[in-house]
């Protein structure tokens, strides 16, 4: 391969400049410059992945196919102006993105130090839009203008678009399930001081240490034979069933967050309730329930998460290629694309499963990171 | 909380158990009841089709771990059983109201507890490792040391490698990332720096991304032909990897798994140092300290619960991979297998026709019995000692 041609196109001078750049000034900013190098070269590939898995999903199957040695240097092509273009605007906007928090002075006295944060923030947001634009509209003129195709035969032909309403049909009902029924529990472990409460209490932070593989088969066995012929249902096999295994899962860790968060809300607020005439049950549904919304949504969110994700029982419990999952749903195209040898398609596909877990991350980051420091650090 | 009504404490119970029975019922017929069910299951021979399953006792166990390892279980039962009855005796004398014999029961408890952490994870390790230690004795012209060891020698040893790559997993893994969460984190905890945000949500979304989804990423990227890895290394110019060869594959799946998992450990360990109190950096500073000392004498110890409560997260977890060996490897190859991978096609995949419930549920329990063993190492390493702050 001819060394000036990829080393010193246009393109790669750019993100020398760039990289030295931004290098430059961390050295010069840091004592510790190691270890942001080793930060932003680990950061640095999981952005190219991500981008090599967008643009991938973009391109012919027929560079796979034909010009194997072309597929990813034939987006970094020297010779075509648009990516020179996209290459200036893409270091630049990097550059600025950097460097943009210099061009505002700090917060002085009296002046709000929020509104220079959020100035800041909606600059590299847009600026962030604009460079990912600028990269897809660049695939699209290099010849990576394939990507109707590829989403298409993911979602139609490969059934992606299927897998995800019933993965979106199973989340939901798992979620709803587990977190109403253990958010009673929950309060009744904590708020109501009856007899046994400490037993159950064990009984499901037991539950933590039995790895779903160990029940895997008993479940299977079991729900072979529960069977409702007159309504032509069985739980083998359905979306209903793996909702409830799910749920059923779920409750030990939704319980144990729970509880901890009902025991620090003020328990005159229920004897308040009571004085003014309501149930124990109302002063649950009531105060207590509204009140823990915070809790319900940090659990919500990590239950969704987890059922989205899930793999092993979705493979066990559901053989109907009507009912699949989207991890289930994937790894079956991935068999099947292994021998077509179709990789723009399956790159769709793992774009349709990642879009909405990155999402869910990007609105409710804040309310993540609580929820995992909530339930591991103080517990 | 006020009740009304005739009898209080009845209708609390009443109100209480009320609210517990949905999830209660819920969990026993989903969770509790098939787990118990599972132990059953594996003293039986059963396809799962057949109409009948044949009662075979402990066999599958005897199978699993072979007759020389069977012939040795009364030893480590003997030192279990010694050791719990010393645990017994240490709790007793604890509860009596003089100081002295308080010190010296919780002293009792804590050497029987470590005994027995220590017996079990010598008894796994000797029964996993057994055979590279030996023909290493066997190497090195020590082959007399060899004998004791050969514990395998009848055991089921498809099994023992699966136990075996766990467990490298688990700690080559686990070691690579302990380190760089630890760096990311306190990297990120430094005063001054930019795009913190930025950082955090590309180190941390990898480990939000189903594990199917990472293999079938990962599974392209490796790739020999068309890869990105293998593109990268030659942009560098450096040789090429066949990084999903049977060879290769443990140690591809290992970094994997560390890029796949290292934010969500990250984000614990930065919770963790951002409570320590800023007040005590400056005194040691004042005292004179240097980075490494401020390192190891404050926040490290400051760090431990949560550094220990990280390690055990990540050592159960580590067991029950099963998501990256299944998408990602799943070829039948022992040298790239896990537990939970081999009972999966041991109970479910129809290659060979044979579904094995009951050998395959032995495993299982064999599995949960190693979270357990684990969890209680990690919690007598907790209770080891305690802090004072």
């Amino acid at each position: 391969m001819d060394f000036s041609a990829q080393f010193l196109s246009p393109w790669s001078v750019m993100i020398y400049i760039t990289v030295s750049a931004v290098l430059l000034f961390l050295v010069h900013h840091t004592r510790l410059a190691m270890l942001y190098i080793v930060k932003t070269a680990w950061v640095g590939f999981t952005i190219v992945a991500f981008l090599w898995v967008v643009i991938s999903s973009m391109g012919s199957n027929y560079q796979y196919v034909q010009e194997p040695h072309r597929t990813i240097a034939q987006f970094f092509d020297p010779h075509s102006p648009a990516t020179f273009f996209a290459g200036v605007v893409a270091c630049a906007v990097v550059l600025a993105m950097v460097f943009v928090g210099r061009f505002f002075p700090r917060a002085q006295e009296g002046k709000p130090a929020q509104r220079r944060s959020r100035l800041i923030l909606i600059i590299r947001v847009v600026m962030g839009l604009v460079a990912g634009a600028g990269l897809l509209v660049t695939a699209h003129l290099n010849g990576y203008d394939r990507w109707a195709d590829n989403y298409i035969t993911a979602l139609l032909v490969a059934r992606m678009g299927e897998y995800a309403v019933n993965s979106v049909l199973i989340s939901v009902g798992a979620v709803v399930t587990s977190v109403c029924v253990g958010a009673m529990a929950a309060y009744a472990l904590s708020k109501l001081n009856f007899f046994g409460r400490n037993t159950f209490l064990y009984t499901f932070i037991a539950g933590f240490a039995i790895p779903g593989q160990l029940i895997l088969v008993p479940l299977f066995l079991m729900l072979r034979f529960w069977v409702i012929p007159a309504a032509n249902f069985s739980f083998m096999d359905s979306r209903f069933g793996l909702a409830l295994i799910y749920a059923a899962g779920d409750l030990p860790f939704t319980i144990f967050l729970l509880t901890g968060f009902f025991a620090s809300l003020p328990t005159e607020l229920a004897e308040a309730a009571a004085i003014d005439g309501c149930g124990e049950f109302g002063a649950f549904r009531k105060i207590f329930f509204p009140l823990a919304m915070p809790g319900l949504t940090t659990v919500a969110i990590f239950n969704f998460l987890s059922v989205w994700n899930e793999y092993n029982f979705a493979l066990v419990f559901i053989t109907n290629p009507k009912l699949k999952t989207l991890p289930v749903g994937l790894y079956t195209l991935n068999v099947s694309q292994h021998y077509a040898a179709n990789w723009p398609a399956l790159f769709a596909g793992i774009v349709v499963l990642w879009a909405p877990t990155f999402l869910i991350f990007l609105l409710l980051q804040k309310q993540i990171v609580a929820g995992l420091t909530l339930g591991s650090v103080k517990g | 909380m006020i009740v009304r009504g005739k009898h209080p404490r009845l209708r609390l119970a009443l109100v209480g158990w009320a609210m517990l029975a949905p999830a209660l019922a819920l969990f026993i017929t989903f969770v509790g009841w098939p787990a118990v069910q599972a132990l059953w299951i594996s003293l039986y021979d059963w396809t799962g089709f057949a109409p009948r399953a044949h009662w075979v006792g402990l066999r599958h166990y005897v199978n699993l771990f072979g007759e020389t390892t069977v012939h040795r279980l009364p030893g480590l039962v003997g030192v279990l059983v010694v050791c719990v009855v010393a645990m017994a005796i240490g709790r007793t004398i604890q509860s009596s109201r003089d100081d002295q014999r308080v010190a010296i029961g919780r002293r009792i408890s804590r050497a029987a507890g470590f005994l027995l952490a220590g017996s079990l994870l010598a008894f796994v390790l000797v029964w996993a490792y057994g055979r590279e230690v030996a023909s290493f004795c066997d190497w090195v012209h020590l082959g007399c040391l060899a004998h004791p060891l050969d514990w395998w020698a009848d055991g089921d040893d498809y099994f023992r490698c699966c136990v075996r790559n766990n467990f490298t997993f688990m700690v080559v893994a686990g070691a690579f990332h302990f380190v760089y969460a630890f760096l990311f984190a306190a990297a990120l905890n430094l005063p001054r720096f930019s795009g913190k945000v930025f950082y955090r949500t590309m180190i941390f979304f990898p480990s939000f991304i189903s594990a199917v989804g990472v293999a079938m990423l990962w599974g392209r990227i490796y790739d020999s032909d068309y890869g990105l890895a293998n593109f990268l290394l030659k942009l560098f110019g450096l040789g090429q990897v066949q990084w999903l060869d049977p060879d290769n594959m443990l140690n591809s799946i290992i970094l994997i798994g560390v890029w796949a998992g290292v934010g969500s450990q990250m984000i614990l360990l930065l919770a963790g140092m951002q409570r320590i109190p800023e007040t005590y950096y400056e005194a040691a500073r004042i005292d004179g300290a240097g980075e490494g000392q401020v390192f190891r004498h404050i926040t490290l110890p400051m760090m431990r619960d949560v550094i220990l409560i990280v390690v055990t997260l990540w050592v159960i977890g580590s067991l029950k991979v099963f998501g990256l060996f299944q998408a990602l490897g799943g070829n039948g190859d022992r040298s790239n297998s896990v537990i939970s991978l081999r009972q999966y096609e041991l109970a479910f995949s129809n290659r060979d026709n044979i579904y094995m419930m009951g050998y395959a549920t032995a495993m299982a329990v064999v599995l949960l019995v190693l979270v357990v063993v684990f969890a209680f190492i990690m919690r007598t390493i907790r209770s080891a000692d305690q802090v004072e702050y």
